[in-house]
């Protein structure tokens, strides 16, 4: 336990004294919250969504429901013809283009469907979901109105507000889990390989002492460091983009810590198999690369081509973000939180059994 | 005398090389003994399967009445280790880094004044990285003495120092046999091996090519004392090998070796032809043989090349 703790403060001082790699280390996440934070939007305005109504002239319904979507306050509304609308939408100034046939109001009144186009860029994706469901939620509350009230169309807009959903909500839990996959994957594996490289770790395989005790302490920084990272990134989301954070503390806490020792094991693992810092390097992209783009950190998994999914679902960030999603904002889980967990253990341990077998002092 | 170290047989391979093929010796407590050669001749290997760092092909190891193996540990805290190269934490001080490491052991001595030992103390506050290559070293030597071991294996102590600081760290090295301590060390300095080793073992390839106390090494080999002379002039008609005691006499440049077996007589008689005025002589040395002879006698060539 001595040997421990002291390995534990000598690594501690070296690290906080080498400012460099303390401010990448700290910083470099952090720069990824802000670039989508500000591309993608957190600002309040962005939640508007650009709508184009095409109405057939004459229409008493179709200029009332107008009137509701403006004052519902969730999209900027602008009225115009078929294909001027089309090809603004084209050109990328509207989200969507609304068509309202002719002889809606006798339509409903006759009890008949009404098939209303809604057009949208299926290359935006996550901005054409959020639209396609809070149109759909806007319609059927207009319908529901319509029929119960006699005070046709007019909105209280609170449960649609509720549905907000932003990019960056979706996209901080994945930051979050991915800074947590290359602090393991990159400064384990890195410290290790230089260590290893410039003989350090000789001087401690001297010393009366199991792997064990220096892995221990090398682990015990590099989650404390985690831990840190993480809670720098979830305050930035709440503070400056205000990601709501839904789940409970603790919970929350016990998945970026579940994630950290994954992630910083494998790392270990890496550096264990590797025979030379540079075959390390190459190691360590070869497992960044596929993780960083398959695990739905920056879009969904099912986005995903059916032929990549086995991959999906092996790498372990794919769980990490899953969980993380799930317990920060409320997203839909895409396996339940329990499977999540139990990937990332069984990942945990086999890395750590692994690379205590395999780990080298030099 | 107990041994605290004895080796049998001790045969290491790394693949097709054999590095070290069949090392025998043993090292009494109290005794500082040396493993000499030149780069490349086993000693490290030697040193890390002794320390635990290795384990050897063949041969039986005691160290300190223990099995030298990767977890031993109980022979780990016993042992002072400095290995051939050592790097730290590059941030650490002198004294964090010395604290750091005594904690790994059982018990450790006082930091500050092991410092004052290695003549650190100016640097104790100072990061590693800002030392240069001789003070590391001496750290790296302190940090062997950091659990007060019984026995030191020091892989060449003084290597990379300029003449003073490896003086000063010679001392240092005696000053743990005045504690009783039984040191191993490595180098390829001969002079060095002479002024602190009570006993040395010459490798080469691997093989222990000699083996006894440093005097009697160069004794066993050399019957004939080197005297030199160095002319002022051209000593015409005077055949050195004919002189009374001399064996061989080898001309180099301005100077004369004579190889003498009788080196009072040789140089009685050099100095009546000098009186004869048969030559002029500016200069009369009578060297000792040293190890590095030996080891130009046995292999043919000097130790560092």
């Amino acid at each position: 336990m001595r040997a421990y703790r002291a390995i534990l403060a000598g690594i501690n001082r070296q690290f906080y004294r080498d400012r460099m790699a303390l401010f990448w280390t700290l910083a470099f996440p952090l720069f990824f919250v802000f670039i989508f934070g500000f591309v993608l939007g957190g600002g309040e305005e962005e939640v508007q969504l650009t709508l184009g109504v095409v109405a057939p002239a004459g229409e008493p319904l179709a200029a009332g429901l107008i009137q509701g979507l403006r004052e519902s306050g969730l999209f900027r509304v602008f009225e115009g013809e078929r294909e001027a609308e089309l090809a603004a939408l084209r050109a990328g100034d509207r989200d969507g283009v609304l068509i309202l046939p002719p002889g809606i109001l006798s339509a409903i009144s006759q009890g008949e469907e009404v098939e209303l186009e809604l057009y949208y860029d299926a290359a935006q994706g996550t901005t054409s979901q959020i639209l396609l469901s809070v149109v759909g939620e806007f319609l059927a509350e207009a319908e529901r109105r319509s029929r119960g009230t006699p005070k046709l169309l007019v909105l209280s807009p609170q449960p649609l507000q509720a549905r907000k959903f932003r990019p960056i909500d979706y996209m901080l839990p994945g930051i979050l889990g991915m800074s947590l996959m290359q602090l393991g994957l990159f400064s384990v594996a890195a410290v290790v390989l230089q260590w290893r490289d410039r003989k350090i770790l000789r001087r401690f395989w001297a010393a009366p002492m199991p792997r064990s005790t220096f892995i221990a302490a090398q682990v015990t920084h590099r989650v404390g460091i985690a831990l840190l990272q993480a809670g720098l990134i979830a305050g930035v989301g709440v503070l400056v983009f205000g990601v709501p954070m839904l789940g409970r503390p603790a919970v929350m806490a016990g998945v970026v810590l579940l994630g950290a020792l994954t992630f910083v094991s494998l790392g270990y693992l890496l550096a264990s198999l590797a025979p030379s810092v540079e075959a390390g390097t190459a190691l360590v992209q070869l497992v960044n690369f596929p993780m960083m783009f398959l695990s739905g950190v920056f879009w969904p998994v099912d986005w995903m081509p059916g032929i990549l999914r086995p991959v999906v679902y092996a790498l372990p960030l794919t769980y990490l973000g899953d969980a993380l999603r799930q317990t920060m904002v409320g997203a839909t889980p895409l396996v339940p939180l329990w499977v999540d967990l139990a990937v990332l253990g069984g990942w945990l341990i086999l890395s750590a059994l692994l690379s205590l077998k395999f780990f080298r002092w030099d | 005398m107990e041994s605290a170290i004895t080796v049998q047989g001790l045969v290491k391979r790394y693949g097709e090389i054999t590095a070290v093929d069949g090392l025998s010796f043993s090292v009494g407590r109290g005794e500082i003994f040396g493993l000499l050669g030149p780069n490349g001749a086993g000693k490290t290997t030697t040193v890390e399967c002794l320390e635990g760092l290795r384990v050897a092909d063949a041969g039986e190891i005691r160290v300190l009445g223990e099995i030298p193996s990767p977890t031993n540990y109980a022979l780990k805290a016993k042992l002072g280790i400095q290995l051939q190269e050592t790097a730290f934490l590059s941030r650490l001080t002198v004294e964090e880094t010395l604290l750091l490491f005594g904690r790994l052991y059982p018990r450790h001595r006082d930091v500050r004044e092991l410092i004052d030992l290695v003549a650190l103390g100016e640097k104790r506050r100072s990061q590693v990285k800002g030392l240069s290559g001789g003070q590391r070293q001496r750290l790296a030597v302190a940090l062997a003495m950091v659990n007060d071991p019984e026995l030191l294996i020091l892989d060449e102590p003084t290597a990379g120092l300029d003449p003073q600081a490896r003086r000063a760290l010679w001392e240092v090295i005696l000053g743990l046999k005045r504690e009783q301590k039984t040191v191993l060390l490595t180098t390829h300095y001969m002079e060095e091996a002479e002024y602190l080793c009570d006993r040395v073992a010459i490798l080469d390839h691997g093989h222990i090519i000699a083996l006894g106390q440093p005097r009697s090494l160069v004794g066993e080999h050399f019957q004939e004392t080197p005297v030199e002379i160095e002319l002022s002039g051209p000593a015409e008609g005077v055949d050195f090998s004919r002189l009374p005691g001399v064996a061989r006499a080898v001309p180099d440049g301005e100077s004369v070796v004579l190889y003498s077996t009788a080196p009072t007589d040789t140089i009685r008689a050099v100095s009546r032809l000098a009186e004869e005025g048969k030559l002029s002589l500016r200069d009369l040395v009578l060297r000792r043989p040293s190890l590095e002879d030996v080891y130009l006698l046995l292999t043919g060539r000097r130790i560092r090349e």
